[in-house]
């Protein structure tokens, strides 16, 4: 059985589980594929082929012995490379952090994944330190979109949107401070999901902003997010805010459908400041649900503002020995971000902490009467590389500290968000956010699982020139 | 009646900060440093406009 990129997690797990095919063959296939597409995509900063083979070896050996198949069985993944693999330095999208000694364990999730029968084929391109929303990297290079090669991917989880929009994987780790699963999600036409704060472990990751960072997985399809998703939950000491709370499946009931569900689409700064087709997209999976209702998150403006004090203050205080010792090291348009933050003065910062506690219980508020919101991912389609600029409501703004302008306000506060594709036209994706209460990642998954199952959301794989 | 305070200079807090901080920052970089700092002081002037009661602490462990 050839795969030649077309299947999903689920099925080629199904597959090697059924003994239809081999992980050997999935792996294969996979790094033909990545040999073939990366040097137009520059997805990968590191293909593991060596350690994919012996590890699909491996699984092949275990399912002829026997063993139960996992629910990940064969399945390739890669991972953005701010997250530890063992034997490498852990570059997180930088120059410096090459000079680090190579990670002695893989990262929690990586060991997870590969625990639940999944198999690690290599590293992803990344902004630096995570700290861009753009895919671009003056020391790697960019990343271009698989659907538009000369248009950014989003970041900073730029490699793994378009490794998962070119079909070379069918799952990736991405990590998401203030939306970067969600705006690659957007901008290369895949779901991703940003999980609860505190849900999934970071142990094992480079940090950014302790405050506010989350992991997740992107994908294809809601199932295959489901079951990553629900392979990677689970306490784990060494991530002091990770969860205490029992695992909480999500794909026993992503097939129940809306049943009931109160949804609503967010209005006021959420419907105002982006291209009228950021609007146009949530528009339509309003209407495919059939919600009418709007709800307005209280002081959502304030609260991206919040969202950019903190980032860029606790970003600058992780990083500030190396702006002492190595300033021209960095990607100069973040070095000088992080200088500038590494000097607003303490009582800002605290302040936005007082107001992130009170926006919170403001917003959980709404969700007494509401299960799910609906708000537009990102304010445009994906700019060209290298555009600095972009006109939003007839203001020029930058596109690098803008384009997450309706994603900052969720992340702020931890919220799970699905990031759901729609194809408007021929023309490239949008992204809608479908945002449930903390911890009910099972409900903006359902949501997302009907809307994929209707044909309002897909994740079309690229066809490359 | 205490005075105004003078109007935020970002050229003169970037050069008296960074030694503060142990920065050395090279002249070329000030522009964009001070643009960047001009966006944070608008940032966090609209935070510090939103009138929270004094019981609203920082949660020492943030929860969603």
């Amino acid at each position: 059985m050839s795969t030649d990129g077309q299947m999903d997690a689920a099925s080629i797990a199904a597959a090697v589980a059924g003994g239809r095919t081999s992980a050997r063959t999935i792996v294969t296939e996979a790094l033909g594929r990545i040999a073939r597409c990366d040097d137009r995509l520059n997805a990968f900063t590191d293909v593991l082929g060596a350690r994919a083979l012996a590890r699909a070896d491996a699984v092949d050996a275990a399912l002829r012995g026997g063993d139960t198949a996992g629910p990940l069985a064969g399945v390739p993944f890669a991972v953005k490379n701010l997250i530890d693999i063992a034997g490498l330095p852990t570059r997180a999208g930088s120059k410096i952090n090459r000079d680090r000694a190579p990670a002695a364990q893989d990262g929690t999730l990586v060991r997870r994944l590969e625990a639940a029968g999944a198999i690690l084929i290599g590293a992803l391109n990344m902004g630096e330190y995570a700290y861009d929303f753009t895919g671009e990297n003056v020391h790697d290079g960019d990343a271009h979109n698989p659907h538009a090669l000369d248009r950014m991917t989003g970041g900073s989880s730029s490699g793994s949107g378009a490794a998962i929009a070119a079909g070379m994987v069918p799952l990736t780790l991405g990590s998401d401070t203030n939306g970067s699963i969600r705006v690659p999600a957007a901008f290369c036409g895949c779901f991703g999901l940003k999980p609860t704060y505190g849900r999934l472990s970071r142990a094992g990751s480079f940090p950014f902003v302790g405050s506010l960072d989350h992991l997740g997985p992107m994908a294809r399809t809601v199932t295959d997010l489901a079951l990553a998703y629900d392979a990677m939950q689970g306490p784990d000491p060494d991530d002091p805010v990770a969860t205490t709370r029992a695992s909480e499946p999500a794909l026993p009931i992503l097939e129940s459908g809306l049943d009931g569900l109160r949804i609503a689409v967010a209005g006021g700064y959420f419907a105002r400041g982006g291209d009228p087709d950021a609007f146009a997209a949530v528009a339509r999976v309003a209407e495919a649900l059939g919600a009418s209702r709007t709800v307005e998150l209280p002081e959502a403006q304030r609260a991206r503002a919040a969202a950019y004090l903190i980032t860029a203050a606790e970003g600058a205080t992780l990083h500030l020995d190396r702006l002492r010792t190595r300033p021209r090291d960095f990607d100069p348009a973040v070095r000088d971000r992080l200088i500038a933050g590494a000097m607003i003065p303490a009582p800002f910062v605290e302040r936005a902490q007082r107001f992130r506690r009170w926006y919170r219980a403001a917003v959980l508020g709404l969700f007494d009467s509401v299960d799910v919101i609906l708000a537009p991912t990102t304010p445009c389609r994906a700019p060209e590389g290298g555009q600095t600029h972009f006109v939003l409501d007839g203001v020029s703004l930058p596109v690098r500290a803008n384009i997450g302008v309706f994603t900052q306000p969720i992340s702020f506060i931890g919220l799970p968000v699905v990031a759901a594709p729609v194809w408007l036209d021929d023309g490239l994706p949008l992204g809608v956010q479908v945002i449930a209460p903390p911890w009910r990642e099972d409900l903006a998954l359902r949501v997302a699982r009907h809307l994929e199952r209707i044909g309002t959301c897909a994740a079309p794989i690229a066809e490359l020139p | 009646m205490p005075e105004s305070p003078r109007p935020f200079d970002p050229e003169t807090y970037v050069a008296a900060t960074a030694p503060l901080l142990g920065l050395a920052l090279d002249a070329t970089w000030i522009a964009s440093v001070t643009a960047n700092l001009r966006v944070l002081a608008a940032a966090a002037a609209l935070v510090q406009d939103f009138p929270l009661p004094d019981e609203v602490d920082a949660a020492s462990r943030f929860e969603a």
